[in-house]
């Protein structure tokens, strides 16, 4: 009791600081007798912004696609968020229903936005608390309606997505992933498929949600944002993580010749 | 030749009493066999091999074996061989319903497939429950490939419920038939006749017409 009065800062700060959100171990992917992970290792605790960086084929995107098994992991690899492992060590024995449960607190958010066409925003941003009776349907809409009004888009909440932009595609899409209120938030290449004047939109958003405490794993081609926001970058090649530090260290002074050779090409013009 | 529409004024009750086999037939078909359609589809497009190679192998056989012959099995020798009794109206009403069961669910299938991987990335991801998501995000978006194809088979079954005359069903062709026989009048009776299938179709079409609407998601038919 004395101590709580007297610390009670520091106790929170390091406890928030040391809780392991993620964590992968040995994390191997093989599609036919391509193996694209070979055993990667990472962890990221909560509130931790990290962006994955590589040239395409260096297999980063099946790494975020493991995580939530979207790609089914080979069989000895562990994948651990929030304390708790996601599938099985042996995919044979994952259960379907155990991973929905697990996925729900995974928030993905994809290069192509995938938003059902045949819903408004709101209505895409409502089907999944709504799916798993996270609380009552007017509930769910003030939750979705304040999502969508974070990411600025309260004007277009009953418009499809066919009637909206890239960019605030996007940004629904982002909405319709806080909405389960994950406790980690994946994100694909979410700028890719964007004009380029509807990328900082996006950008912003995501930035919004890092400054907020969200623990974020992005995989991205966006040097400057991820220098911006990330505490931590990981260079993948060849299905390893050949580098991986703070954004000062990895993108301005890398220590390997394929991270070096690869930023000059990427980072051209920045 | 003369055109004499008054035969009409004499047979027309006779031949318009068979429109009501006509319409049982069709409705009969398409009612039952459009959520065993959706089945078969889903079976056909499984990821259990349990479920997907026996659809795929019925399908094949059913697919491949010419109407008439399903309905001369479901009369003739079904009562025979496992001593199934139905009237010509049930069996070819049963005969036409397992005919289109396949034929509407590689349609389906078709509709399925046509829905994007992200799709089925997103509900996945996202946790969704199977049937939910079904309802509510796939069978949707697969509509728009469904319908066109649905209709036109539809179509073809509406000009094909003529076959049930075969095993005895006095629907329309057969009543005009006997028509014919009585009045030597063919011209007349059979361009009436015509003009009743395109009635029919008319509506089918009017559905798809409404249904292709009802499931535009991309807005480009509401502008």
């Amino acid at each position: 009791m004395k101590d709580t009065v007297m610390h009670p800062e520091p106790a929170t700060v390091v406890d928030h600081q040391s809780k392991r959100m993620l964590e992968l171990i040995g994390l191997r992917k093989s599609f036919g007798a391509n193996q694209v992970l070979k055993g990667v290792d990472l962890s990221m605790n909560q509130g931790e912004v990290v962006s994955i960086i590589g040239a395409s084929g260096s297999g980063k995107s099946t790494l975020l696609r493991c995580i939530n098994w979207l790609e089914t992991p080979d069989k000895g690899s562990t994948i651990m968020v929030d304390g708790r492992q996601v599938g099985h060590d042996d995919p044979a024995r994952a259960s379907r229903r155990d991973l929905a449960r697990r996925r729900t607190e995974i928030g993905m958010v994809f290069q192509h936005f995938n938003l059902f066409p045949n819903m408004t925003a709101i209505e895409n941003v409502m089907e999944a608390p709504l799916a798993h009776g996270r609380g009552t349907k007017p509930e769910i809409r003030a939750l979705a309606e304040e999502l969508l009004a974070r990411v600025g888009l309260s004007e277009r909440m009953t418009h499809h997505p066919s009637q909206l932009s890239g960019g605030q595609q996007q940004r629904v899409a982002i909405a319709r992933a806080l909405a389960m209120k994950p406790k980690l938030m994946l994100f694909d290449e979410v700028t890719s498929a964007l004009d380029p004047e509807l990328v900082d939109e996006v950008l912003k958003v995501m930035k919004g949600l890092a400054e907020d405490g969200m623990t974020m794993l992005f995989v991205t081609h966006e040097m400057a944002f991820a220098e911006d926001v990330s505490d931590r970058i990981i260079f993948m090649a060849d299905g390893a993580i050949l580098e991986e530090g703070p954004p000062s260290e990895v993108l301005r002074k890398p220590r390997h010749d394929r991270t070096r050779s690869f930023l000059s090409r990427a980072m051209r013009g920045m | 030749m003369d055109f004499d529409l008054s035969v009409w004024m004499t047979r027309g009750p006779y031949i318009l009493r068979g429109l009501y086999e006509t319409l049982v037939l069709l409705a009969g078909v398409l009612v039952i066999s459009a959520p065993l359609a959706v089945l078969t589809g889903l079976a056909l497009e499984a990821r259990s091999r349990w479920l997907r190679l026996p659809a795929l192998g019925l399908s094949w056989l059913i697919r491949g074996v010419p109407p008439l012959i399903i309905l001369f099995i479901a009369y003739y020798v079904l009562p025979v061989v496992l001593d199934i009794r139905m009237d010509s109206l049930t069996a070819a009403v049963a005969g036409f319903v397992l005919y289109n069961t396949f034929i509407m669910g590689e349609v389906v299938a078709a509709g399925l497939r046509s829905v994007p991987k992200g799709q089925h990335e997103a509900i996945a991801a996202a946790g969704l429950p199977w049937f939910r998501s079904l309802r509510r995000i796939i069978l949707p978006q697969a509509m728009p490939t469904i319908i066109p194809p649905y209709v036109s088979y539809s179509m073809d079954m509406v000009k094909g419920t003529a076959l049930a005359g075969a095993i005895g069903v006095t629907e329309m062709v057969t009543r005009a038939n006997q028509a014919i026989v009585a009045t030597n009048r063919p011209f007349e009776i059979l361009i009436g006749v015509a003009i009743i299938y395109g009635i029919i179709d008319a509506f089918l079409i009017a559905l798809q017409m409404w249904s292709e609407r009802r499931w535009d998601h991309k807005g480009h038919l509401s502008a």
